[in-house]
């Protein structure tokens, strides 16, 4: 994509777009999966993050490489019922922690929104380049 | 992205300044005989010049527009520039035109 | 004077393709959910350049513009491969492209009163 380009932005601001939505897919996957002590593999659910890394050298927006998981420790808590629980009644919860994703997603809410701002703005900067022509 | 110059002398076609100054029906034409049909000429001949310019404005335009269609050229900008600067030049060409046959009109209507 | 036909023809076939990929990109979108569809664009841009190139002015005529899948977007689980963002990108696009066409013909329509109207 050439700098040069009338819609190199719009491009941009697209590949922002879709990180967001990426990293608002990852979120909720971790708001939902907050309680889930089995992943299918004995172990609890891992929080998961949207990896962001920027495409080439030049200005070229944006993409999501890997959905990463958090290896941060899990939290024990006392729970002795519980079919997942070990000899001494623990059971491993996932390490996600509900109110930092709840600010994750005001971040990437607002992330979004400021790209389609970007989008909204770059294409009434356009729009007024056209009415030379009026 | 393309210099977009509010002086607008500078995107229109150059003409010689000597030939534009010989060009103005000065009063001094007035008391020498046969001096206003001369400076007229000059006007015409220069208008004639700068028609050339605006040709070639025109040209540069709808090749860019071309490069537009084709995707060659994707700077919106640039092309509506190239646009605005030959309707720009057009117009005065027009103008100049319209201001020439207006004089030529009133020195033939001239009660001597 | 053919210059200047020719160019109003050029606009006109870009405006046509420009609602056509219209046409593809609200195709797009109706089926955002559905399984298997691929995304469909419009080639014209790349056929009016080819046309160009081999007989520098193109013959209007031999360019039609087609609708085919790019198949360049990532699929998602249901074999769907179009992204709201991708498609809005592509309308704010198209829209502004097909503004500018219209413009650029509405000039030089424009022109060619400027120049018939002798006072």
């Amino acid at each position: 994509m050439e700098v040069s380009s009338s819609f190199g932005p719009i491009d941009i601001a697209v590949s922002g777009m879709q990180a967001q939505n990426k990293q608002i897919g990852a979120i909720s996957s971790n708001v939902a999966n907050a309680q889930s002590t089995d992943n299918g593999d004995g172990s609890p659910y891992r929080r998961l993050e949207a990896i962001f890394r920027a495409v080439g050298d030049e200005i070229d927006g944006v993409t999501v490489d890997e959905i990463a998981a958090d290896m941060s420790e899990f939290p024990r808590i006392l729970k002795p019922g519980h079919p997942d629980a070990d000899d001494q009644g623990y059971v491993s919860m996932p390490n996600v922690d509900l109110p930092i994703e709840m600010i994750n997603l005001t971040v990437a809410t607002r992330a979004y929104q400021a790209n389609v701002a970007v989008m909204k703005r770059y294409q009434r900067m356009v729009e007024s380049t056209l009415e030379l022509l009026r | 992205m393309i210099n977009l110059n509010a002086n607008i002398t500078s995107s229109l076609p150059k003409i010689d300044a000597e030939s534009f100054r010989a060009s103005k029906l000065a009063p001094r034409g007035l008391g020498e005989s046969g001096g206003v049909k001369v400076d007229f000429e000059n006007a015409v001949k220069a208008a004639g010049k700068y028609l050339s310019g605006v040709s070639d404005l025109q040209q540069s335009s709808n090749a860019s527009i071309m490069d537009l269609l084709a995707g060659k050229n994707t700077d919106i900008t640039s092309v509506v520039a190239a646009a605005a600067k030959a309707d720009m030049s057009f117009k005065l060409l027009v103008g100049v035109r319209n201001q020439l046959i207006e004089a030529y009109k009133q020195t033939m209507n001239m009660q001597i | 004077m053919s210059e200047i036909s020719s160019i109003v023809d050029f606009l006109e076939a870009g405006i046509k393709a420009e609602g056509l990929r219209q046409r593809a990109i609200t195709n797009n979108v109706a089926n955002l959910q559905t399984p298997g569809y691929r995304r469909v664009d419009v080639r014209f841009e790349q056929l009016l350049a080819n046309a160009l190139d081999s007989n520098g002015a193109a013959d209007l005529d031999e360019i039609e513009p087609d609708v085919y899948q790019p198949r360049q977007t990532p699929v998602k689980s249901n074999g769907n491969d179009v992204s709201l963002e991708t498609e809005v990108g592509e309308m704010v696009k198209n829209t502004l492209r097909h503004r500018a066409y219209v413009g650029l013909l509405k000039k030089n329509y424009q022109q060619i009163e400027t120049a018939i109207n002798v006072r």
